[in-house]
């Protein structure tokens, strides 16, 4: 943890606003993103991430500074989406870009851009879309540990911390995740052959 | 390494994640085994689709609305504590549940656990049959109170027992040391320490027309219950229970002093808290434990749910138990409001010398806020200790 880290969680303990803001201008993009492929929609992802950031605030006091900031961020941004999720189980989960949808496993554009993208431009959205619709077709545990490593960048070890369980449950998490991704996607082969991936 | 270890091992040999012992071995195997070298390969190119997903940029607003919110916390954390509303709003079914616990510690005389306070009260009982039919009346407190039950439990309530715990949580305690009061009408839920004169009649409640009356001024108790459920496989009965619970608003219990986001027992794959649980009675029997906490509407839900689900013979519900916690919170408001007196005097006096005065006094009264907090939230809160015990 820097100096300039510690000195603003000092401010933020002692109910500085601006200084948790600075604290957490680092995370907000990555924690919204996180809650987005959790929860696969833009309005809760963003009800969710600030709800994490108002726990972090409230309970700032109590951060023991023993764990880095990030993964204590991370951990209640976690918490956050799991127990929403949870809440909600029974209910749809809609796909992350909102104009995807999975039909008899197929994937079809719902609204299509009104100018043609380039050949190129289109084809790689198309390629975004169909890896969101893999993606959020995991279950939320893996989804989890994918998302926290290749979005998030995150070490094994943190992602264990994060979620409080053993290294070894990340490991096997993120390697099932990805076979399931591969399996989803060696549908069409053409996804796995090098030019498609840049 | 044969193929099944290096499919297993693959995405932490992408992530450079294995030691160089095992590293050494993988990538011996792959050398030699061109099935495991495509599965690499694949995994690779996954590897690299995942991350070129670009990161969504955050809505519109989202700062500024962020900002209002911190903004509103602070407020409302140093706000006067004690101007505050009361957020429990008291109400016929609160009493009647009040006064079906109560009559219950009174007659299923079962042994009352929670938290770290343990009462034991009556009779030891063993025996969950012995309790069962006690059990039956409070299968849904929330029930008995919507019929119209209430009036005649709390009638019936006259030579009932109202218990009230000291403030050293922490402490165990036996028959002998818990403070066991008679009811008096009129006076049984005013706060202890408000006088007479505090009371403002028309912030007085009548329920039920049994003359019961209570202040207006906040009064806080943490409301706790047991739960026994017998199943087959008690590990999946646990996640029954869980189900129900999310199905019925439920959270798993984090104390004060979790602040690690709360309920962080959520993170688990099982997001289960089992513990190893010794009952007294049985041969050193293992039992899996969880606390949940509730409203007062859901719980009734929840319990009709177990019961449902596990079969009424199954289930035995404990007593309902009211720990006071007014003169806690009391003492807490008069402590703010006396930081906050202090606070202004310094500052008013605008002396140099004391800013390290006025923070260390800001400091103990956020404290103290935190605390009044935290007393309000739980007292909004049923928490149940739920046991599951192998058939």
């Amino acid at each position: 943890m820097d100096q300039n880290e510690r000195l603003l969680i000092s401010k933020a303990k002692a109910g500085d606003v601006e200084a948790f803001e600075q604290l957490i201008e680092a995370y907000q993009k990555k924690v919204y993103n996180l809650a987005l492929r959790m929860t696969g929609n833009q309005d809760d992802a963003a009800d969710l991430a600030q709800e994490a950031f108002i726990r972090v605030f409230r309970s700032i006091s109590g951060f023991k500074e023993q764990s880095s900031f990030s993964t204590w961020v991370y951990r209640i941004t976690t918490n956050v989406c799991l127990d929403e999720i949870r809440k909600r189980k029974n209910r749809k989960v809609i796909s992350i870009d909102e104009e995807i949808h999975m039909d008899d496993g197929d994937i079809k554009r719902q609204v299509i851009s009104e100018e043609p993208l380039p050949d190129e431009l289109a084809e790689r959205e198309e390629l975004r879309s169909i890896v969101n619709a893999a993606i959020n077709s995991l279950p939320e545990d893996q989804r989890i540990v994918l998302t926290l490593r290749d979005l998030n960048g995150l070490s094994y070890d943190e992602i264990a911390k994060i979620l409080d369980c053993p290294g070894g449950t990340v490991k096997s998490r993120i390697n099932r995740a990805r076979q399931a991704l591969r399996n989803v996607l060696s549908a069409r082969t053409e996804l796995l052959i090098d030019d498609y991936v840049k | 390494m044969n193929c099944a270890d290096v499919r297993e091992n693959i995405s932490a040999y992408a992530d450079d994640e294995l030691n160089a012992s095992k590293r050494k071995l993988f990538e011996e195997h792959v050398s030699s085994c061109p099935e495991c070298r495509k599965e690499l390969d694949d995994m690779v190119r996954i590897i690299k689709l995942c991350r070129s997903m670009p990161l969504h940029d955050l809505p519109e607003g989202f700062r500024d609305e962020l900002h209002e919110k911190l903004t509103a916390a602070v407020s409302k954390n140093h706000g006067s504590a004690g101007a505050d509303k009361p957020k429990r709003k008291w109400t016929a079914r609160t009493f009647a549940s009040i006064a079906a616990g109560i009559l219950l510690i009174f007659l299923g005389g079962s042994i009352v656990r929670f938290g770290m306070l343990s009462v034991k009260l009556g009779a030891k009982s063993s025996a969950p049959a012995e309790t069962a039919s006690a059990a039956g009346a409070a299968e849904s407190p929330a029930e008995t109170a919507a019929d119209g039950g209430a009036g005649v439990t709390m009638a019936e309530a006259d030579d009932s027992v109202l218990i009230q715990y000291g403030q050293a949580a922490g402490e165990v305690r036996d028959t002998a040391d818990a403070e066991i009061k008679s009811i008096e009408p009129g006076k049984f839920f005013a706060a202890p320490r408000l006088t007479e004169a505090n009371r403002s009649c028309e912030d007085d409640e009548r329920i039920n027309g049994l003359g019961l009356t209570m202040a207006g001024k906040e009064t806080i108790s943490y409301k706790t219950s047991e739960m026994y459920v017998s199943a087959e496989d008690p590990a999946s009965a646990l996640d029954t229970v869980m189900t129900l619970a999310t199905h019925n608003n439920g959270a798993l219990y984090s104390d004060e002093n979790d602040l690690d986001g709360g309920g962080q027992r959520y993170s688990q794959g099982s997001y289960l808290s089992k513990q190893q649980y010794d009952e007294p009675q049985a041969e050193s029997m293992t039992q899996l434990k969880l606390v949940l906490t509730f409203t007062e509407t859901d719980y009734g839900n929840f319990t009709a749910a177990i019961n449902d689900t596990f079969g009424a013979a199954n289930v035995q519900t404990g007593a309902f138990v009211i720990e006071d916690r007014t003169d806690e919170l009391n003492m807490l408001v008069d402590q703010a409001n006396s930081y906050d007196k202090a606070i202004r005097e310094l500052e008013r006096k605008d002396d140099e010398g004391s800013a390290a005065e006025i923070d260390k006094l800001k400091k103990e009264k956020e404290d103290a806020d935190r605390r009044i907090e935290s007393l309000r939230l739980n007292s909004d809160f049923i928490t149940v200790d739920v046991y599951i015990n192998k058939k």
